[in-house]
Order: C-alpha cells, then sequence, then structure tokens
C-alpha cells in the first residue's frame, strides 16, 4: 500500500531529461534520482485558482520509488506518496 | 520527426471542442506541420471553412469525423467512437451520407415538416453497424480514443472482444485502411496503461498503429474553456461531477517534438500519421456551380398567368427569354429600344454564366405564389434586374430608378447571385412545401444557421457552469446590449447600465475572461429564418442533412458554406407586412366591395405624401422607426424616389457618414448643389451631389475612371472590404490613371476616389430600397385612405415592426378609429373593421390628431379572439363553430355550445366579450360561477392557461389601481393585461392632472414650443434603439408614448453616462431637456435628467394623499424655466 503524503520538496534540480527531477531534498535529506517509470498530470479546481499538477513517479537511487508532483501555477514540488 | 494530428476537434464539435478553426490551422502551419486533419464529432460543420482555411496557410486539409457507432460485440455503458477520414471526395460523400445517417436514423423524409422527427433523439446521433457497412469505403478509419469500443473492452478487461471487435473493423474497411489509434495523454495510472495494452493488440494482429492525441483545443490556457463548455453541454456546474470531463489539460495541438518525446518508445505510430496524410487527398469542389435543372415539363400552364408556357423541345434559356419578352410587354407595352438593349444585356450575361434555370426557378416559385393569392416581392439587388422586373419577381422599375444590373450579376465577378423573396409570412409554409414537392424532399433542406455566443448568452451560460447566483447572472445578462462577447471587459468599464447596475462586475474577471474566449464558438444549429437549399443532385452528396427543432430537416452548412459550394439558396422569407396588406385589402373588400390593386395605385397621391410628411407613420413599412419619422419630418418627401432615399439614408452607415445633414440641406437650398466634375451631375442629380447609393459608385467609376460597370462593381466591393493601404493605393492609382486618361484632373480625380472610397462602404443598394420603398408607399397609401383597415392588418399580424399592439391601438384612436373590445357575437379570429352607427345622440369620436387622415371617422377595430390572453386555436374556432349556426344569446347559451374551457370564459368576461347581454362582468362572473360543472367545459387538456394570470404584467401596474372592471382605472388595466391594450382611455391620462402640475408637457402640446426651450415629457418607452454615431460616443433615441401621441427623446453621452441605467431598463420614463425643433414636424427633446416613472407611480399608490409624488419632486426642485 502506498504511504500518502503531502510534503513539500526542495532544491529539485534537472538532469539531461529535463522533464522529472534528477535530485531533491525532503525532510532535510538529498534524494537522487535513478530514473522515471511513469508520469501523469491532473488538473486543479482551476476555477478556484489551482493550477494542474504534473506528476512522476520516480525511482530513487536507494531504491525507493515515489510519487512528486509539481503544480504548474506556483512551481511548488511536493511528495504525494511513497509506494512499497 | 514529421507528425500530422489526425484526431482533432474544433469548436464545431458543438459545446465540447474549444479550438477555433483559424486558430487551429495556423498554429499547425506555425509548428511546421504539412497537414491537418479534422475531426469533428458526428458532424461536418466545419468542414468548409477549415478546407479555405487550412489551404491558406498551406496545410493540407484533412476532413474526418468521430462517428457515435452502435457497438459491435456487445452492449456497453456509454457511447463508442470511431474516427473515420475520408481518402478522397467519393469518402466525404460517405461522411456526409454516415453523418446524416446517424442524425436521421431510420426516419424516412416525406416533406418539409415530417411528424416522426419531432421524436428523434436530436442531441444523441447513432451510427448503426448496417449504415456503416453501407457507407464504409474510401475512407480510413481509426480506433478512436478511450471511447473506442477496443479501448471499452481492453479497459473492462476483455480481450477477446476487443480482438473480435478489432477483427471485424479491420474486415469492414480493409485491413490497410484501419488503425489502431494510441494516445498519451498523461493520464493517471492504471488509466495510462491503456496504450500499451492497445499496441499489444496491434502487435498481436498485426495492425498499423497511429499516434494522436484527441485535440480539443489549441493552447493548454483553452482547456477551461472546453471544460466549462461541457459543464453547459451537461447542463452542470464546475464543482459538480460529470464523466465526460477530462482529468488533465492535455488535450492541446502539441508540436511534433512533445509528440515525439511521449511516443518514445513507439515511434512508427508518429510516422504513421504522416503515411495516412499522404494517402487522404479531399478537395471540395468550389469553382462549379451545383444548380438544379428547371424541369420546363412540370410548368403547370394554369399558373403561368399572362406569361406563355413552354413549348415541346424547347430549352430553358430559350424558355427565359420568350417570358422575359412577354413580361417586357406586359410591363411597358410596346419594347422601347432601351428596354429590348437593356434585357438583351442581361440575357447574354444569364445565359453565359448558366443561370437561366435559376431564374426559371423563382419565377414559377413567384407564379406560384401569385396563383395561390399568396403576396409575394422581391427584395435586395435582384431589383437591379430587368429580368427580375419583367418576370415579375420585383416590382420597381430598375430603368426609371438607375439601377444597375451589374450590382446584381457582374460578369467580371465568379459567384453564385441572390434572389430573395418576401412572401406573405402566414402563407410561407405553403411555399416551402411546393418547394419540395417541385425538386424533391431529397434534393430540398433548409438552411440551418450556426448560433454562436454572444454577450448576454455566454454571460449566463458560463455564469450558470461557475454555479454563480442565478438571480445575478439574470440581471447582468439583462442589462446588457446585444453585443460581442470579446467586447464584455471593456462594456463593463464604460456602459452605465452595466457599472452602475445591481452587479459588481469587478470580482468577476474570471467570467468576464471566459465570455472573452468563448465568443463566437458555435453553440447549436437553428433553422435560417427562410432559406432553403436546392440540390443538382441529392443534397447528401455534398453536404449531412439533420432534424432541427419541430421536425424541420436542415443541411449542415450555413448559408456562406453553401455559396461556397455554389449550391442554389432560395431564401424565401416570411415578411409580416405582406400578411397586414393582406388582411387590409381583405377589409378593404368587405367593407366598400372594392378590389384595390396597390400595383396600379398612383405613386404621387397626394394624401400618402400628406401623410407621409406629417411623420403619423406608425405602422408603416420601414418608415415607423422614430428615426425614420425624424427623417421624414426633416425630409418632407414630395415623390417616390425620396421615399428610396430615406429608406437607404436611415441606415447605420450613412448615419455615422454624416450624410443625412448635407442632403437635407441641399435638398432644402440651405447649401449650394456642387459636383467635383461635370461628369457627376447625371448621376448625382436626384440626390443633390451627395452619394448615398451603391450604384452611383459603379457609375462614378464608369463616368470619370472609364471603367465598365463591372469594373466599377469589383471596385465597390475592394472599398467595402478591409484593404491594405498598398491595396488602397493600388486601387486608386488605376482609377486616376483611368480619369486622367478621359482628360480629368490628377487633383480631381483623387478627390472624386477619396469621395467614392468614403462612401462605398456606407452606401447603400438603391435596388433594395426601391423594392422596399414600394411597399412603404403601399402601406403609407392604405393608411392615408383606410387607416381602420390598414392598422386593423397590421393588429393581426404582430409582433412586427417597431411599436407594442398597445401603441398601435393609441394610434388608430388618435386617427379616430374606436378600437372595439371582443365580442363573442361579432369578433373573428383576427382584427376586423366594423362600422359604428352613432350611440342615442352620442357623437362619433374626432380624430385627435390636426393632421392625419380623416378615413377613420366612423369605423371600429373589433378586437380579434385569438389574440385575448389565455386563448387557444381550439377555442376560437369552437366559438366560431357554434356562432356559424346562431348567435349566442347569453352567457349560458355560450358555455352549453362551446367547449370554451372556464378561465377563458372568464377572460373574455372580464374583457368584455359578453357586453351585448347587457349585464356587468361582475354579474356575469357570479352567473358563471353558479352554472353547474356539466354546462362549462374545465381547465383540462388547456393546460398552461390560468384564470387571471398577471404575473408578466407590465410596470404599468404601478401607475393604475387594482383590477376592477367598474372603474374606468380597472378597466384600462384589464384590458392592457388581457387584450394588451386598452380599448379606452390611455393609462397615462390618468395622472394628467399631477403631470401637469409638473409642467408636464403632452406630445400633442409640444408642438406650442420653440427651438431651444426646456421642456418636461413623460411617457410609456414604445422604442428605444442605439444606433452607432459618427464620433463612436453613445446616443439612446426613445420614443415616449402618452395619451396624445408620441415623442422623441434623444439621450446623449452626459446623460447616457449620467442615467444609463434608467434609460436602457425602465419602461416609463420622466424626461426634462431642451427641445430641438428642425423643421414644423421634426421637434425631439434632448435629455438633460431622466427619472423612472414607475417609482413615482409606486410612491403615489403607497400614499394616495401625495399629490406631488416624490420623483417628481426631484424635479420640481430642480431650477428650470421656458
Amino acid at each position: 500500500m502506498p504511504q500518502v503524503f503531502d510534503e513539500p520538496l526542495a532544491q529539485v534540480s534537472f538532469g539531461l531529461s529535463k522533464i522529472w527531477p534528477e535530485c531533491f531534498y525532503w525532510r532535510g535529506r538529498e534524494h537522487r534520482v535513478q530514473g522515471c517509470c511513469g508520469e501523469w498530470t491532473v488538473a486543479g479546481r482551476w476555477w478556484l485558482g489551482e493550477g494542474q499538477r504534473h506528476f512522476f513517479r520516480l525511482v530513487t537511487q536507494e531504491g525507493l520509488t515515489l510519487d512528486v508532483c509539481q503544480d504548474e501555477m506556483t512551481g511548488q514540488w511536493t511528495l504525494t506518496a511513497i509506494l512499497d | 520527426m514529421g507528425f500530422v494530428h489526425l484526431h482533432v476537434h474544433s469548436c464545431f464539435s458543438l459545446l465540447e471542442g474549444a479550438a477555433p478553426l483559424e486558430q487551429l490551422t495556423e498554429t499547425a502551419a506555425g509548428l511546421g506541420m504539412r497537414a491537418l486533419a479534422l475531426t469533428d464529432h458526428d458532424g461536418l460543420y466545419g468542414a468548409v471553412r477549415f478546407h479555405a482555411a487550412a489551404r491558406s496557410v498551406g496545410l493540407k486539409p484533412i476532413i474526418g469525423v468521430e462517428l457515435t457507432v452502435e457497438p459491435v460485440a456487445g452492449t456497453l455503458s456509454g457511447d463508442t467512437h470511431l474516427v473515420v477520414l475520408a481518402q478522397d471526395n467519393e469518402g466525404y460523400r460517405n461522411l456526409c451520407q454516415l453523418v446524416t445517417a446517424a442524425r436521421l436514423r431510420d426516419c424516412r423524409r416525406c416533406g418539409p415538416f415530417a411528424a416522426e422527427f419531432q421524436h428523434l433523439d436530436r442531441k444523441r446521433p447513432l451510427l448503426t453497424q448496417q449504415q456503416l457497412q453501407r457507407h464504409a469505403s474510401h475512407l480510413i478509419a481509426l480506433s478512436g480514443c478511450g471511447r473506442g469500443e477496443i479501448a471499452q473492452w481492453l479497459q473492462a478487461g476483455d480481450t477477446m472482444r476487443a480482438e473480435k471487435v478489432a477483427q471485424y473493423y479491420r474486415g469492414l474497411f480493409g485491413p490497410g485502411d484501419f488503425y489502431i489509434e494510441l494516445q498519451h495523454l498523461l493520464l493517471p495510472p492504471p488509466q495510462q496503461h491503456l496504450r500499451y495494452k492497445l499496441a499489444d493488440l496491434a502487435y498481436r494482429l498485426g495492425l498499423p498503429m497511429v499516434a494522436t492525441n484527441d485535440v480539443h483545443y489549441v493552447t493548454p490556457d483553452y482547456a477551461r474553456v472546453q471544460d466549462v463548455l461541457l459543464c453547459i453541454r451537461h447542463n452542470k456546474s464546475v464543482d459538480e461531477k460529470v464523466p465526460e470531463r477530462k482529468v488533465n489539460h492535455e488535450y492541446w495541438l502539441k508540436p511534433p517534438e512533445e509528440m515525439g518525446r511521449l511516443f518514445a518508445d513507439l515511434p512508427q505510430a508518429l510516422r504513421t500519421t504522416e503515411e495516412i496524410a499522404e494517402r487522404c487527398n479531399w478537395e471540395l469542389d468550389l469553382d462549379r456551380l451545383h444548380l438544379p435543372r428547371f424541369a420546363l415539363e412540370a410548368v403547370d400552364p394554369k399558373r403561368c398567368g399572362h406569361y406563355p408556357p413552354p413549348e415541346p423541345g424547347e430549352d430553358s434559356r430559350w424558355y427565359l427569354r420568350r417570358l422575359c419578352y412577354a413580361g417586357a410587354r406586359w410591363r411597358y407595352g410596346e419594347i422601347s429600344a432601351e428596354v429590348g438593349k437593356r434585357l438583351e444585356y442581361e440575357l447574354q450575361v444569364i445565359e453565359a454564366r448558366n443561370l437561366s434555370d435559376y431564374f426559371l426557378i423563382v419565377w414559377d416559385l413567384v407564379r406560384f405564389a401569385r396563383s395561390r393569392g399568396i403576396r409575394a416581392t422581391g427584395r435586395g439587388s435582384a431589383g437591379d434586374a430587368l429580368v427580375s422586373y419583367v418576370l415579375d419577381i420585383t416590382q420597381a422599375d430598375p430603368l426609371a430608378h438607375d439601377l444597375l444590373f451589374e450590382r446584381f450579376l457582374n460578369p467580371e465577378r465568379r459567384g453564385m447571385p441572390d434572389i430573395d423573396v418576401d412572401f406573405c409570412s402566414r402563407r410561407r409554409d405553403e411555399v416551402t412545401a411546393y418547394v419540395y414537392e417541385r425538386y424533391g424532399v431529397d434534393q430540398v433542406a433548409a438552411v440551418c444557421t450556426l448560433n454562436t455566443f454572444r454577450a448576454r448568452a455566454a454571460v449566463r451560460e458560463v455564469g450558470k457552469a461557475l454555479g454563480m447566483d442565478q438571480a445575478e447572472i439574470a440581471s447582468l445578462a439583462k442589462a446588457l446590449p446585444h453585443m460581442n462577447a470579446t467586447r464584455l471587459e471593456e462594456a463593463a468599464r464604460q456602459l452605465p447600465e452595466l457599472r452602475d447596475g445591481p452587479v459588481d462586475l469587478r470580482d468577476k474577471g474570471l467570467l468576464l475572461e471566459l465570455c472573452r474566449q468563448i465568443s463566437g464558438f458555435p453553440r447549436h444549429l437553428s433553422v435560417h429564418v427562410g432559406g432553403l437549399v436546392i440540390g443538382a443532385q441529392p443534397l447528401t452528396q455534398l453536404m449531412p442533412l439533420e432534424v432541427a427543432k419541430k421536425g424541420i430537416v436542415i443541411g449542415a452548412f450555413d448559408k456562406d458554406d453553401i455559396e461556397a459550394l455554389g449550391l442554389m439558396k432560395m431564401d424565401i422569407l416570411g415578411l409580416r407586412i405582406h400578411t397586414a396588406i393582406a388582411d387590409c385589402l381583405e377589409h378593404i373588400a368587405t367593407r366598400t366591395g372594392r378590389e384595390l390593386d396597390l400595383e396600379s395605385i398612383p405613386l404621387d397621391d397626394a394624401a400618402t405624401f400628406k401623410l407621409l410628411r406629417s411623420t403619423q407613420t406608425v405602422g408603416l413599412f420601414q418608415l415607423e422607426s422614430p428615426g425614420q419619422r425624424n427623417l421624414l419630418g426633416r425630409a418632407q418627401p414630395r415623390e417616390f424616389e425620396e421615399i428610396i432615399a430615406n429608406i437607404s439614408l436611415f441606415r447605420p452607415g450613412p448615419v455615422q457618414a454624416d450624410m443625412i445633414q448635407p442632403y437635407l440641406r441641399r435638398k432644402h437650398g440651405l447649401e449650394p448643389i456642387t459636383y467635383l466634375h461635370p461628369a457627376l451631375e447625371p448621376i448625382l442629380r436626384r440626390t443633390y451631389g451627395v452619394i448615398i447609393y451603391q450604384e452611383q459608385v459603379l457609375q462614378v467609376a464608369a463616368a470619370i475612371a472609364g471603367f465598365s460597370l463591372g469594373q466599377g462593381d469589383l471596385l465597390r466591393r475592394a472599398m467595402t472590404s478591409d484593404r491594405s493601404p498598398r491595396e488602397m493605393e493600388a486601387l486608386r492609382a488605376q482609377f486616376v490613371e483611368g480619369a486622367i486618361g478621359r482628360g480629368v484632373d490628377r487633383y480631381v480625380a483623387n478627390r472624386i476616389f477619396d469621395a467614392i472610397a468614403g462612401f462605398a462602404a456606407y452606401g447603400f443598394n438603391k435596388a433594395h430600397a426601391a423594392c422596399f420603398g414600394r411597399i412603404a408607399y403601399q402601406t403609407a397609401y392604405l393608411k392615408a385612405h383606410y387607416p381602420a383597415e390598414f392598422l386593423a392588418g397590421i393588429l393581426s399580424a404582430q409582433p412586427m415592426g417597431f411599436y407594442p399592439p398597445r401603441t398601435i391601438a393609441e394610434e388608430a384612436k388618435r386617427l379616430g378609429v374606436r378600437i372595439l373590445p371582443p365580442c363573442v357575437n361579432r369578433s373573428e379570429q383576427r382584427f376586423t373593421v366594423e362600422s359604428i352607427a352613432p350611440e342615442n345622440g352620442q357623437e362619433r369620436p374626432k380624430p385627435v390628431s390636426p393632421t392625419g387622415p380623416k378615413g377613420g371617422k366612423g369605423l371600429g377595430i373589433r378586437y380579434g379572439l385569438s389574440f385575448l390572453h389565455g386563448m387557444s386555436e381550439a377555442a376560437v374556432a369552437s366559438i366560431l363553430r357554434a356562432r356559424a349556426e346562431r348567435p349566442f344569446s347569453s352567457l349560458r347559451d355560450f358555455c352549453q355550445r362551446t367547449n370554451v374551457p372556464r378561465p377563458m370564459v372568464e377572460n373574455l368576461i372580464l374583457a368584455q366579450a359578453f357586453a351585448f347581454t347587457g349585464k356587468t362582468p361582475a354579474e356575469l362572473l357570479w352567473s358563471l360561477a353558479a352554472m353547474p360543472a356539466a354546462e362549462v367545459a374545465d381547465r383540462r387538456g388547456y393546460r398552461g392557461v390560468q384564470t387571471l394570470d398577471f404575473a408578466e404584467g407590465e410596470c404599468l401596474d404601478r401607475l393604475l389601481p387594482p383590477l376592477d372592471p367598474e372603474t374606468a382605472h380597472g378597466r384600462v388595466n384589464l384590458d392592457l393585461h388581457l387584450l394588451g391594450l386598452s380599448t379606452g382611455r390611455h393609462p397615462f391620462s390618468f395622472w394628467r392632472r399631477e403631470l401637469r402640475q409638473q409642467g408636464v408637457v403632452t406630445s400633442a402640446n409640444i408642438y406650442r414650443y420653440r427651438d431651444g426651450d426646456r421642456v418636461r415629457v413623460a411617457g410609456i418607452v414604445v422604442a428605444r434603439a442605439r444606433p452607432p454615431t459618427r464620433s463612436g460616443k453613445t446616443a439612446v433615441f426613445i420614443s415616449l408614448e402618452d395619451e396624445t401621441g408620441l415623442v422623441d427623446v434623444a439621450c446623449f453621452e452626459e446623460t447616457y453616462q449620467r442615467y444609463g441605467r434608467i434609460i436602457v431598463g425602465s419602461p416609463v420614463l420622466f424626461v426634462e431637456g431642451k427641445l430641438v425643433r428642425q423643421g414644423a414636424l421634426d421637434i425631439s427633446v434632448t435629455a438633460d435628467a431622466v427619472l423612472p416613472l414607475g417609482a413615482w407611480g409606486e410612491a403615489t399608490a403607497q400614499n394616495p394623499q401625495d399629490t406631488v409624488p416624490t420623483a417628481a419632486r426631484a424635479f420640481a426642485s430642480k431650477n428650470w424655466g421656458r
């Protein structure tokens, strides 16, 4: 079962893909991304000023599979889930 | 890598797609694509425009449809979609057949109105597999989006059925013509795995794959527009769930690079898009006219009248010639050299363009109408042709009025001429039915109109979708003028009725922005007012057909598309004035026994011109608007040619270009009549040197620059459309060059060019004005000589014209004609005219108007039964049927012998329809109440009719005391509610004493005041216009009606900015301002202050002792004097 989160990511940087993050900090720890195994977007409630969120399913070098998303309006990155 | 979008929805996927066609094609071309497909849902509405838009930017257009089809392998919960693309023109024809089959289902067409169509679910087109099989050739099919049947079975986990469907479609379309469609729309898991399942199936079955993006908008910022459209479609708000709404905003026209990234793992699906684009070669045939053949053998000699019937073996060209020469002899007696030369020239042009059949079709239609006694007249530029005149299609002599054939049919310009014919609106359906019968139901359909989102509709629908307060939205929409939604934000800042209105627009940014984005999007199809398309072959070869409301079959292309395709469109328009005239002639014949022939009345009738000069033109065709009345007063016309000028001058263009002032000043000798060149004098003499008509532009170009009239028309058209400065300079050079060659000075030639360039855009088609002028003159003649009969006709033809029935009735009273209440023993279905004998020494009513016609004395207009509030057709028929046996002797007798429901009987009683019994309405109501149920029909079967339903009552309620038939006030109020007019006093007469105390002048007395005097006027608003002005500032012209007549009020920018909300929104006004007098009978008031009189009435009603109401006090406190 995935663990659900809603926590901001910091210092998100990109590699060659320029699409998904290569490295980010969560809870003060650096996480390096090995690959991306999924990508999707979900529209927000635009009439309330919410932007579309762009999700990536990333696998870190430590072997964690997690879902992160970026709010296309604010640019804010968030960790939304960690999958077993 | 190259990529072509093959699954694209434009805004012609009604209430779903949010991509304007031009934006689609321009963006695709900008992204370097060489082709683009259009695949709207179950329709080809955008096909013609898409073809033109794509070609204009160098794109190859591919036409297709996303069809809603019957599932192949079993029942699914929702619709199933399939995308089909036309490989060639044969494929396009099959698309038309498929869309028609999906929309008309199994219904058979058997005439203009088929009853079975009325039960068709128009919102849910569905194509059966049987129909698909019939027209599956020359098409390439894609398996569709997530709603495709294969995708749906795969999502349901039923691979077997998915494969069965895929194999079926491969068999149906052919192995190389069926593709599995893959989309990567970044959907959340598990939906995003669908494309792998589809790819897997394609590999297993050896089917080719193609990548698409199910485009619904061009750029992501239109995703919310698409979302709103879907909410509107499903009548939901954005907070509610709609399964069809998209999960994300990825359905845009992605560039090839982005598609390449998304399909990096399946590059062959991208390559396939280009292969398919290569295989699709569709072109619309825009170079040929597709005119139907006129079957000479079907001409009915009995309908030919004074025209000869066709002879055996004769062709349409020769027959048209014979008809024209016979018509010319009928019109002119002898065919003079001038007539012969002009006729021969026109016939040669018509023959060279293969248009003989077209003219015969129109002639035949008019003959049909004449043979049935249906009034019919041609309008528009068709009046420029002598051929139209001699064929009895138009009624104004082109030679007498300097009308030019080239303005109608330019030999130097391709294109289909357009002959519009107006018929009596009550009998228009008979003419339509004849067209279907004559040309076959397969070849005739009504033309559709694409209704687009404008400001009001956009605000209403977007506001509702955003979940805004309904009352707020309704109030805002009501306050909006008819305008484009793109101008909403600007209007919210500038228009006082919005700025100071009940809705605060400052926090409505999202609403206004969405309305701007949605502006101009097609919303739904409706039936064009009178257009019929007549094909040379079954119409489904060229366009899809569908059903509009009321069961009428329409072609799915609008009039512009039909013209572009070279199809014949006939405008069979219903004109209510014809209905009114027909009724009027009938009344005249009944009363006087005289069969008046309006085509032979003198065009210089003194009484008619006297009426026109008096400006008492309420009810007249084209000459009754406040602006026209004002112009008539200033122009004081004395000949028919001036009526044509008046009709042409009071148009937005001439008003904006300020052509009226110089025309009038020169006409009245207040400024000299000058011409820039002597050669212009014969052309402009009749209009005092002012260019008014389009025909004059052609003549000037011919006389000065040596252009042919056809070239002159091209010049006029070029000047009318938007031209770049460079193009205008090229036209100028050509004109000036020609002029110099004819000895005209360069400076003068340039000035003449400037003059016609300035007027070309505004000039009016004289032929149209002449055609309408004839009818206008006829109505003036009828009103001058037979006011009672004429106004009875106008009342029966309501709604029409500028004024409500109440105003027409008041006009009748002013002319000495009494308005008689309905009577069950005397009233007919429509208004009729009765002679009134003086009652017991009472004098006949005298005309109030000092200048009006006197022919109404001793006559009354009897109210028509079918116009009574709540009256049904069945009830009227029942009354007339019973009365034909013998007159009703009492209320009981009436109730026993008719099936009129009780609520309607109550209305009849209150409207005085039983006055002949000698009992009061109260007594009769008591009698009715006491009558046994078995003797009066109940209300069952007449649902919707309520007893005394005054909910829709006007604000006049507030001016008048409660409904009480026993008092004069109550009588008027009841009349207004039940009859829509007052049979007795005008409501304002009850307030005259108070109004006089406030210095309010009646409209009859205003003539006593001088130019510049300060006056106060008050009345009911009967007409309100906001024409464009030359300065761009706002001017609102209002006609106020009191018990003595009409007074015109002008509210200019400053007043409008201050009182805009009242001026636009209040139905009864109290105005203070300056009197402007420009002629003996041209009087108006320029308003400084405007108050809603309703507020005054309300205040008084609450406090009857208050003889000086609050609003009036506000006026009284101001310093003013005269």
